[in-house]
């Protein structure tokens, strides 16, 4: 139960200017770097971690989680304009966002992502305050099945991708998590390094989706003179962007399913927003109604569903990384690290004995939220007016900027060097309608799928009945075989 | 070629990837030899392995060939140069990317970012004088501002 004493000191604590300021320039940083390629949210707070150590607590986690929920949106700029996902978790929104731009409407996609990212946001908040406490106690009771099948639910979209090229999805979903495991095992035995170092923690994720996306779109903009098919310069307006943004209010139900989606997903550790934003969306393109403008070519639903989920996710996750010290994802670890950093233990008596801070934070995500309409509406105004650039003077832009995002995560030209392969093999791949989402799908969730079968298997002596045995095990897996069957069962029914 | 009353088509593009999923599982299994525990560290890649292989052995198979009955075109083979032609562009880009990964590692990456932008300036068409040096020289000071002096990141 919120003790309504302690909310409402939580919110005096965050009434403050110098902390809107430190919000509102958060946020700022976050949809900038969000926005660049290979510069996740992650790695925004980690560069600006160093600066807050001499901020007091509340300051430093607000000015953190501020560049966090800017880099949520921000990664959909760029996943707008020039199908280039600024961050893992925007992947979704290209898919929908970039038709958009190509058919002159960037401006609206652009709304629709910042309505549905607000509104995720302040959902996520919203839940994060009521459901902190239960959640906690929940997410104590999943174990390795549970988990494993939380990894092979979101593993399951693959088959959903392509109705006509189901074996090319499996193929390649498969190949991501052959990749995936790839590294020191949970046992730390070393599979397919050849005795290489640099593979040790495994393929890094970051390089290898920046070249996935990325270089497929260089080489696809180099046979075109604009990004866009057609100029339409009516449709560039400030006035579009507005009415992107209240376009996602018709859809309340996309809207609210992806941020409880968003919020749920999120709260699974290691599950994180990537995983969150293509479940939702996934979940928005089975139950869309066939007359529906279709997904993957411009559907606003698909835009609200990737949006509203990603942003939300930062609510689940963050409530899992309070109440148990476990990080949803890459921007949650750096944010574990600062309040390890201010002297605080991560845990269910961090919440007893900082609930005023912890609610002063859950406040100023609300503020952090609503801050993201004037700022985004200014960043959205001016990011578009892209489309008006020549495709080349576009591309040695981005191929610069990728090469540095890509070198500045480890300082390593390897990384670059794998940017550029995965890039080619991703070339060939859409080239030959292979779905490059189920090659990262395999790559993000292989490791956990395989980390956590293990655990299984060791913890369980082998026997595989515990996933039936174990509520939660067997809901999981109906939920999965649900998902795998349902498409048929909509075929079945059509005829 | 010709088999018999029927024609068989050879898509290069179509057997690459599963060709190259093929060759990846030959050498992950061949860097397994010897793993301790096998039972454990392969419970999942086995299962996984083993719908691997014929997976992309079938996709080679089916969308790598073309099977036709009756006569045909001949096969002249102009349809492998018509693939380079069209990927002569994009592994031009892709040459000069890494030999700007390349330099910038030994030279500097700041100088080199320049010749990089340039370079590729002129594979796409533009021969504007003013393009041409005011682009590559804004790009490289931008990089130089967002990821030297803001964010901090030390270049070669």
């Amino acid at each position: 139960m919120i003790d309504l004493e302690i909310l409402l000191s939580g919110l005096a604590m965050v009434l403050r200017w110098d902390l809107f300021l430190l919000m509102g320039v958060g946020v700022l940083i976050g949809a900038v770097a969000g926005a660049i390629p290979g510069l996740t949210g992650g790695i925004g707070i980690a560069l600006f971690l160093p600066l807050t150590f001499h901020f007091p607590a509340l300051q430093a986690l607000v000015f953190l989680l501020s560049i966090y929920t800017g880099s949520t949106w921000g990664g959909a700029v760029t996943a707008i304009l020039i199908n280039t996902p600024g961050s893992p978790a925007a992947a979704a929104t290209a898919f929908d966002g970039y038709p958009l731009t190509r058919k002159g409407q960037a401006s609206r996609a652009l709304g629709l992502s910042l309505s549905a990212s607000m509104s995720g946001a302040l959902i996520g908040a919203l839940a994060l305050m009521i459901a902190l406490e239960p959640l906690g106690r929940f997410t104590l009771r999943l174990h390795a099945p549970e988990r494993f099948l939380i990894a092979f639910f979101g593993l399951s979209i693959i088959a959903s991708l392509r109705q006509k090229n189901q074996a090319k999805a499996f193929l390649a979903g498969l190949f991501g998590f052959l990749l995936g495991t790839i590294g020191m095992s949970p046992t730390g035995a070393m599979r397919g390094t050849f005795g290489w170092m640099y593979l040790l923690e495994g393929i890094p994720f970051i390089p290898v989706l920046i070249g996935v996306f990325v270089i497929p779109e260089i080489f696809k903009l180099m046979q075109e003179q604009y990004i866009t098919e057609k100029l339409v310069v009516p449709n560039h307006s400030l006035g579009e962007v507005m009415k992107g943004f209240w376009e996602t209010f018709r859809h309340p139900v996309t809207l609210i399913r992806s941020a409880l989606i968003g919020v749920g997903v999120g709260a699974v550790p290691a599950a994180g927003s990537t995983v969150a934003t293509l479940i939702s969306y996934n979940q928005a393109q089975v139950l869309s109604s066939d007359d529906e403008e279709k997904f993957g070519e411009g559907s606003p639903k698909g835009i609200i569903a990737a949006e509203g989920a990603n942003s939300s996710s930062e609510g689940g996750a963050l409530a899992t990384m309070l109440a148990l010290g476990i990080p949803g994802g890459m921007g949650t670890a750096v944010l574990l690290g600062a309040l390890i950093t201010q002297g605080w233990v991560p845990g269910p008596r961090l919440i007893v004995e900082h609930m005023e801070v912890i609610y002063g934070i859950i406040w100023a995500q609300f503020f952090e939220a609503l801050l993201l309409l004037p700022l985004g509406i200014i960043i959205a105004y001016f990011a578009s007016k892209i489309i008006f650039v020549r495709t080349s003077i576009l591309i040695p832009i981005i191929s610069v900027f990728v090469m540095a995002g890509a070198y500045s995560l480890k300082y390593s030209f390897v990384d670059v060097y794998l940017l550029i392969f995965f890039g080619l093999v991703a070339w060939f791949m859409r080239e030959y309608d292979y779905p490059l989402i189920a090659l990262i799908l395999g790559l993000l969730l292989g490791p956990m799928a395989d980390a956590e079968f293990l655990r299984t298997y060791q913890r369980y002596a082998g026997d595989f009945t515990v996933f039936l045995t174990r509520p939660i095990s067997l809901f999981l897996l109906l939920l999965t075989v649900g998902l795998l069957l349902y498409p048929y069962f909509k075929q079945l029914r059509r005829r | 070629m010709r088999l018999g009353n029927k024609e068989i088509k050879f898509h290069p593009g179509e057997a690459v990837f599963p060709l190259l999923v093929l060759l990846a599982g030959i050498m992950y299994i061949y860097d397994l030899q010897g793993i301790g525990s096998p039972h454990l560290n392969l419970l999942l890649i086995r299962p996984l392995l083993i719908v691997l292989f014929p997976l992309s052995l079938y996709l080679f198979f089916t969308r790598g060939f073309e099977i036709k009955r009756g006569t045909g075109s001949e096969e002249t083979g102009v349809g492998v140069f018509i693939v380079f032609k069209e990927w002569s562009r994009p592994l031009i880009f892709i040459l000069f990317f890494l030999l700007y990964v390349y330099v910038s590692a030994r030279v500097s990456f700041l100088y080199t970012t320049f010749f990089f932008v340039l370079a590729v300036l002129l594979l796409l068409g533009e021969r504007g004088m003013k393009q041409l040096f005011l682009i590559p020289a804004l790009v490289s000071s931008f990089v130089y501002l967002v990821f030297v002096r803001l964010l901090g990141v030390l270049f070669p």
